[in-house]
Parts: structure tokens; sequence; C-alpha cells
């Protein structure tokens, strides 16, 4: 009878930059990768929400730029 | 024996040779005493803090990859760390292929930043003078060399 599809917002399925690169190690020095990808103008990490990047990606980078943070590379608030 | 790598972090109240000096002292400690073999070595130069250390605003970096017996590795974080003339400093496995140069790590960090200011005003934006430098025919006022040049082909 109610053959009319459910109304839902359209997914948008993201795809990890770094998987498409091939790349698995995230390198903490790489101040523009992790400013371009992981952390916001105030200098806190973004979620993965907004990333589109893969868990373990995700992790990695988050490690990285918390790295980043102790050598004084990345400040931890702006 | 496992590939290592550390970036130290030293205090800009030393004179630059002096921390430079240092930085060779740690290296020849780990060949001499700890048997490990140094693959990449590369001084950075002063640079500015993210954020206030103490006092300092500025340090001096330096990177440097090496073989290291893994057994060992605790003791000698132990006597990095008690070296006044170190700041700061952060061991990590050496990932695999070739160590990042810090000529990369500045030319990623400046591109971020033109990216950025270029999406605010792209109408402004100008090649920059290090692309200028690296591609002299690319740029305009260079125009006049370009006839030469292809003269010169042609003789050869």
């Amino acid at each position: 009878m109610n053959n009319t599809p459910k109304t839902s917002m359209a997914k948008v399925n993201k795809k990890c930059a770094f998987c498409s690169l091939g790349k698995k190690h995230i390198d903490y020095k790489n101040i523009g990768l992790l400013k371009q990808f992981g952390i916001t103008f105030f200098s806190k990490i973004k979620p993965r929400k907004y990333t589109g990047v893969c868990l373990p990606h995700q992790k990695r980078m988050s490690t990285a730029i918390k790295q980043a943070r102790f050598m004084a590379l990345v400040p931890f608030i702006k | 024996m496992k590939n290592y790598e550390t970036l130290f972090l030293f205090p800009s109240d030393l004179a630059e040779t002096a921390a430079q000096k240092a930085f060779e002292e740690i290296k020849k400690q780990i060949a001499d005493n700890y048997t490990g073999t140094i693959s990449f070595s590369e001084w950075w130069g002063k640079r500015a803090l993210a954020y206030k250390i103490g006092s300092f605003t500025t340090g001096f970096y330096a990177l440097l990859q090496y073989s290291f017996p893994p057994e060992k590795m605790v003791e000698f974080d132990e006597e990095l760390r008690l070296l006044p003339k170190v700041l700061r400093f952060l061991t990590t496995l050496a990932p695999e292929g070739d160590p990042l140069p810090y000529s990369a790590v500045v030319a990623e960090d400046r591109a971020f930043a033109e990216e950025k200011s270029a999406g605010k005003r792209r109408a402004k934006k100008r090649p920059s003078r290090i692309e200028n430098l690296k591609s002299p025919s690319s740029s305009a006022p260079k125009a006049k060399m370009a006839p030469l040049g292809d003269a010169d082909a042609e003789n050869d």
C-alpha cells in the first residue's frame, strides 16, 4: 500500500584521504598536513565527522597532533 | 637494533654553535656508548615555538635518525632527560621510507597559509617570489630572454 520511500537526508560517502593516497604513517612533523586536516583555527582536534578520515587514520592523526603539540610545533590552544 | 627517530629542542639562550655542539655530543654518545649508527641528521635551526615554554619563545630544532639497541632505550632516555642543554625531545620509531626534510616541513606549512589567504582574497593573488625563482621562464618580465634561448637552441 504505502510504497513511497522514507524521506531522509542523502548520505554522502566520504572517502578517506589517506587511504586513497595509500599512506600508512602520518608524520607529526608534517605541520601543514595536520593544520589542513586535523585541527581547527583554534587548534582543536577535528572529529572524524568533519575530517572524513577512516578510524585507524584518525587515531594516528590525533596522536600525531598530540606529539606535534608537545614539541611546540602546533599550539595547544590559540 | 631498531630504527628510531628523535627530534630535539634546544633552548635559545644557548648560542647556535653551543647548541650544535650539544647535538654533536649526543650523536657521539650514540655511536660510542651504545653502538648505534646514525643514518640521518639535520639541523633545523632557529624556529618560533607555538607556545611559551618557561621564558622561551624560540628554540633550535634538530632531527636525528639512528639504529639503537631497544633494551637500552630506557637508559638512554633517562640520560637525555637529565641533560640541561636539551629543552625537550621526542623519540619515536622511525617511519619507513625517506625522512621528512625541514624544507618540506616549511614548504607544506607555507602552502597551507597561502591557500588560506588565497581563499579570502583571491583577486589579489600574485605568483609568489619562490615560484618565480624556481621557473624563471614562466614569469612575464623575463619573456624578453626567451628568444635568445631559442636562438641558442637552433644553433645547437
